[in-house]
């Protein structure tokens, strides 16, 4: 049949039985670029099948972290729920953005406020969003704090709190 | 919590103004990282999952996104960002078509780079050889049964109906672990009775994990760019051992090129079930086309370029003869 000379080019050593057969018949061998070239040819062909069908199939898109995914963009959907920190007539609001960033603006109260997390130490303006540092964006991301801690302008340490918080 | 989505504003801006072209690509960066985290490191230009493979791997969706037109819906002939102006997308579908989608932008060139891999990494050439001979046997003993539009088909053995037990694969991989120096037909067949009908893909890797890949070598350093006077040279020769050919002969010349199955061969030319017919063309091919670019380009005093950049031009020119032919022979008909 045709088939065994055909596939036979492109199967390398394991044609080799096969080409010596076609060089008896035909009175001369197959070059050796044709058969690189079937050979390469034939791998090409199936590289580009095997990665299209694990394309197909959805190898590698883990669906958990699709449904992670889903579920965080359905969250940029969602209305309001920009945490508001509250206390001694001052208000924070503390925006998230989707790149990952934060910013904190002073919404209600006398100004000169600080707010101290840790090591992080940001001065506030009434009416102005103020970019939070990245690693305290990061850790509120994760996990937002029921209180935060605040120095006001003559230096008393406050604590604004969320509602229920 | 309502987080402010740039993306839109983003994309309007560049695609528009060619402005915030840092902070668009600073976007693509995250979500390409985000969307890849899952995928191994053949998947990664060089076969490595490194900041610097991320990096460039973002760099060409931000490309492909900006600048190359896809025919494909959404896109109908435009390039992505324009299209997401144009229709007006929100961010979710921009993000759902450039990165999370299946064939999201960012998977179509992950796709594109793994076939490239598994075609110079030792390793990965094993694999895809091995998907080639599965999809033998299958042609042989099985069946397929068509999933459904966009979905590979699964295969069935053949006269495998009724009630059976079905095995999770991992139990599967077990079970063929415990053959006895099985053939590849032998997995192939236990594989399908055990599990239930499965893709050639899925069967590829349940069959790799069982046998065990070759020893990992390092991959053979890329091919030397060709300038474009050996390729002129190139299209030349190919060109003038074209000519010398008969039809059946450049027909038998750009199925070999193109990787075409012998079944799909001779569904477009029965002739070639005959094996004297197959026998003639190859003794032409070699007589009037290799030899000719070999002759042309030096290859026989051995001042030519090596094989491996030779045959990875003759196929470049070789792939720009195809879709001359299917105009002649629409044209013909």
């Amino acid at each position: 049949m045709g088939r065994d000379l055909y596939e036979a080019l492109s199967k390398g050593a394991a044609g080799d039985a096969e080409l010596a057969e076609h060089a008896a018949e035909a009175g001369e061998e197959v070059p050796v670029l044709l058969r690189m070239l079937a050979e390469e040819a034939a791998l090409r062909r199936a590289a580009a099948d095997l990665a299209a069908a694990e394309l197909e199939e959805g190898f590698w898109v883990d669906e958990t972290e699709a449904s992670d995914g889903a579920q965080r963009l359905a969250a940029e959907d969602e209305e309001d729920e920009e945490p508001v920190f509250s206390g001694r007539g001052y208000r924070v609001r503390v925006r998230f953005r989707v790149d990952g960033s934060a910013r904190i603006e002073q919404e209600a109260g006398p100004g000169g406020l600080t707010l101290v997390a840790g090591e992080h130490w940001v001065p506030l303006q009434p009416g102005q969003a103020t970019r939070l540092p990245q690693p305290l964006a990061d850790a509120w991301s994760a996990e937002l704090p029921e209180s935060i801690e605040v120095l006001d302008l003559k230096g008393d340490r406050l604590r604004l709190r969320r509602p229920g918080g | 919590m309502s987080l402010a989505d740039p993306l839109p504003s983003l994309v309007l801006a560049f695609e528009t103004r060619e402005e915030r072209a840092a902070e668009l690509l600073g976007e693509v960066q995250r979500h390409v990282a985000w969307v890849t985290r899952s995928y191994p490191d053949a998947y990664f230009v060089l076969g490595r999952k490194s900041e610097e493979a991320m990096e460039d791997l973002g760099n060409r969706v931000f490309t492909s996104c900006a600048r190359t037109e896809k025919g494909r819906f959404p896109f109908q002939g435009r390039h992505p960002f324009r299209c997401y102006v144009e229709e007006g997308f929100d961010g979710r579908a921009i993000r759902y078509h450039s990165f999370y989608a299946k064939l999201s932008i960012t998977r179509e060139i992950l796709r594109d780079d793994y076939a490239r891999n598994l075609c110079r990494d030792p390793v990965l050439k094993w694999r895809a050889t091995l998907y080639r001979d599965i999809g033998a046997v299958l042609r042989r003993v099985a069946a397929p049964v068509e999933q459904g539009r966009g979905l590979p088909p699964r295969w069935e053995l053949e006269g495998a109906s009724g009630p059976r037990v079905l095995r999770s694969l991992d139990a599967v991989e077990a079970r063929l672990r415990a053959l006895e120096q099985p053939g590849l037909d032998e997995l192939v067949k236990a594989a399908l009775a055990e599990a239930g009908p499965l893709t050639q893909a899925r069967l590829t890797h349940l069959v790799e994990a069982v046998v065990g890949t070759p020893e990992a070598e390092e991959p053979p350093p890329p091919v030397t760019p060709s300038s474009s006077e050996l390729l002129l040279s190139v299209r030349r020769a190919v060109q003038a051992g074209w000519n010398e050919l008969q039809d059946d002969d450049r027909a038998l010349l750009l199925a070999l090129a193109r990787g075409v199955a012998y079944d799909d061969l001779i569904a477009a030319h029965p002739h070639f079930k005959h094996r004297v017919a197959v026998s003639r063309a190859v003794a032409r091919v070699g007589k009037h086309f290799v030899a000719h670019v070999e002759a042309e380009l030096g290859e026989e005093a051995g001042k030519g370029p090596s094989p491996k950049l030779l045959i990875d031009l003759v196929l470049q020119v070789l792939g720009e003869v195809q879709p001359q032919v299917d105009r002649e022979a629409r044209h013909g008909a």
